[in-house]
Parts: C-alpha cells; structure tokens; sequence
C-alpha cells in the first residue's frame, strides 16, 4: 500500500495526559475555550479485588466542579449475549454522567475499558441550553465476558466547559490508566 | 510532530482480500482507522468484515457491541480474529458507494494495558429501500500486553475481496 508519513491533516491539539494511580478522581482543569470541540481518548481499570472475574464498575464524568443535579445519561448496553438496550437516567436530577463500564482487578479479570468522549461545541456560552457529549467504549477479558456502552450525555448549562471531571465509582484507578484531551479546531 | 498525522492512506487499485497497515510507528499515543469498503460479491447487501492484530491468527480475540436492535456477543478467547464489526458493500449496491467504518484504538502501544480494544462505527446503505442497510457500534478485543504494530482488515472471503476504489488511512493522534 502506498505510505505517507508525517502528513497533518487536522487541527488537533493534544492539551493534556492524566494518568491517575491509586487516585478515586481526577480533574482536567483551566481548559481554554479556544478550540470548537474536545475528545477524551483513554483506558482505566479498577482497583479493587474482590467480586468476579466479570466485575466492573461505572465511571462518571462531570463538568466545572458542578455536582448538582444538573445532568442526564442515556447509552446503549450490550453485556455479554443476555443483556442490551438502553440504560439511562434521563430526567436532570442526577448528579453525574455515567460513562464506561471499568472493568476491576479480580485476579482473573485481564480487561480493561477502553473508550473515547466527543464534547463538541464545549465553549459555547452563547444560548445553547444544554452541553452534550458523545462516548464508545466497553471492555473484554479472559473468556469471562464483555460489555460495550455507547451514548448520548448531557449537562444542563449554557456555561462553556473548563474543566472535565472524572471519578470511578468505586475503588480507584490503578496504574496503566491513562485519559488524553484533545481540543479539535474545525476549519 | 503534529498532534494529529496520517501515517499511510491509499485507494486500491485492484482487488485485494487484506488491508494490511505493518511496522506501525509506536511514537502516537492512539490509532485512528478510516476506510471504505465494498466487495464484488452479488447482491444489494451488506458483509461483515475481519480484524486481526500483529498478524496473531490465535483465538485471543472477541467482540461486543450492537446493531439496529440487535447485539453482537462473540466471547474472548472464542475467536481468532474480530468477526463483524467492520462492514463491506456488496455489487447489488449502488454503483460507486461505499461502505464507511472507522476505527480508534486507544493506548495501542502500552504494554501495560492487558487487553487492547479497537472501538468501531461502521454504516453501509443506498438510497433504494430495498437496499440492506447496516449501523453498528462495537468493541474488539485482543487479548495482549504486547503493542500493536500492525492492523490487518479483511474482507468476507478470500472469494469476494476488497474492490479498487476501496480507500483507507491510518491516523497517529500524539
């Protein structure tokens, strides 16, 4: 196939790296808003050890310090070949948006989650009444089982996002997690 | 380097059963994949395609996802490559249209992450109604620790393989 290296292509910047170890929450802080749209790209697994080899736990974004009942979820689940369909909270009451299933570190759990977050438009504070975000992501592990999530979130604000918050829910990050932002600047 | 590159983008032109991206640079922190594809296979359908990694033809691989109202499931270590998250369009189609996937692959090189996931969004369809119209969201698995150097997408079969004009590139995001 032919090759061609080293080309840009995009106006993507990398603004900054998490990688969070033994730490339940992390914060991407003082986010400029001179780009149009931000993408999270990132893997995480949990610390805690106990449970199956299918355990897993959710992790949940939040935007601006702001943990007030000013968010909704809705994806779709599918979890291993029984479980699929829409998982939600979709009224404004909930304090959070839950993201990806975290696969935890049961001895025989080998997965990690993988995932990525579109935030478009995050900087607009011009009347938009609600920001929304887009997610993919899921995880696999030994023969024991998979899960992929895939939706629509959103916070209810016309504020332009500066900072991303993020916290597993329960146990902690452990070492090998890793969150990348990006901001996309559209020609 | 850019924060975002392609590293190798092409069109075929002529058939082929693989598209193989080797000695992948590991400088990037993510992998993106686009591509086209559509087979010569008879029929206003749609096919799905193969993923293999680093050439491994081991069953250490699975995949999870869903389409329209239906859901993919196939176990880790139940297969050796990553059946149908990719998709393809076959001849009965309309003339020149292409179906679209793409591909992310988080964190490809780190060795520390015990099972890399390749994230994909496939659509393939035509503007008749009885044309077969295919959407998905998945996950692939591979079972490793090892980094990822190469990606090889395959068509359906040997039989029916990527036609020319299918096109495709690999992105390195920093």
């Amino acid at each position: 196939m032919a090759r061609r290296m080293g080309v840009v292509m995009s106006t993507i910047t990398k603004i900054a790296t998490a990688t969070p170890d033994g730490v339940a929450s992390f914060t991407f802080s003082a986010i400029s808003g001179s780009y149009d749209d931000l993408m999270v790209i990132g893997s995480v697994k949990g610390s805690h050890t106990g449970g199956s080899a299918f355990s897993n736990c959710t992790m949940t974004m939040r935007f601006n310090g702001d943990s007030g009942g000013n968010y909704f979820w809705k994806f779709n689940k599918a979890v291993d070949s029984s479980t699929r369909g829409a998982d939600a909270s979709a009224s404004a009451t909930v304090t959070g948006m839950q993201l990806n299933l975290v696969p935890t570190s049961y001895s025989a759990n080998t997965g990690w989650g993988q995932f990525k977050i579109y935030i478009p438009g995050y900087s607009d504070a011009s009347g938009n009444a609600a920001k929304r975000c887009y997610h993919l992501g899921g995880y696999g592990q030994g023969t024991h089982g998979s899960a992929m999530t895939q939706g629509n979130h959103g916070w209810s604000t016309t504020d332009a996002i500066t900072s991303v918050f993020f916290q597993l829910d329960w146990y902690n990050f452990v070492a090998g997690s890793s969150f990348t932002l990006y901001g996309i600047t559209n020609a | 380097m850019a924060d975002f590159e392609i590293i190798e983008e092409g069109t075929l032109t002529t058939t082929s059963y693989t598209l193989d991206f080797t000695s992948i640079p590991q400088t990037y922190t993510h992998l993106e994949i686009m591509f086209s594809a559509r087979s010569a296979k008879s029929g206003a359908t749609t096919d799905g395609g193969e993923v293999r990694v680093n050439g491994d033809s081991g069953t250490n691989y699975g995949v999870q996802g869903g389409y329209i109202n239906n859901v993919m499931s196939l176990n880790m270590g139940t297969r050796s490559q990553i059946d149908s998250s990719t998709r393809i369009m076959n001849a009965g189609q309309q003339t020149g249209v292409y179906a679209i996937n793409k591909i992310m692959i988080p964190n490809y090189s780190d060795t520390t992450v015990a099972t890399k996931g390749l994230l994909f969004e496939t659509t393939a369809g035509g503007p008749n109604s009885s044309w077969a119209y295919w959407n998905s969201f998945s996950i692939g698995f591979w079972s490793s620790t090892a980094a990822i150097n190469q990606v090889t997408l395959y068509s359906e079969s040997v039989s029916y393989p990527f036609v020319a004009g299918s096109s495709y590139w690999l992105g390195g995001w920093a």
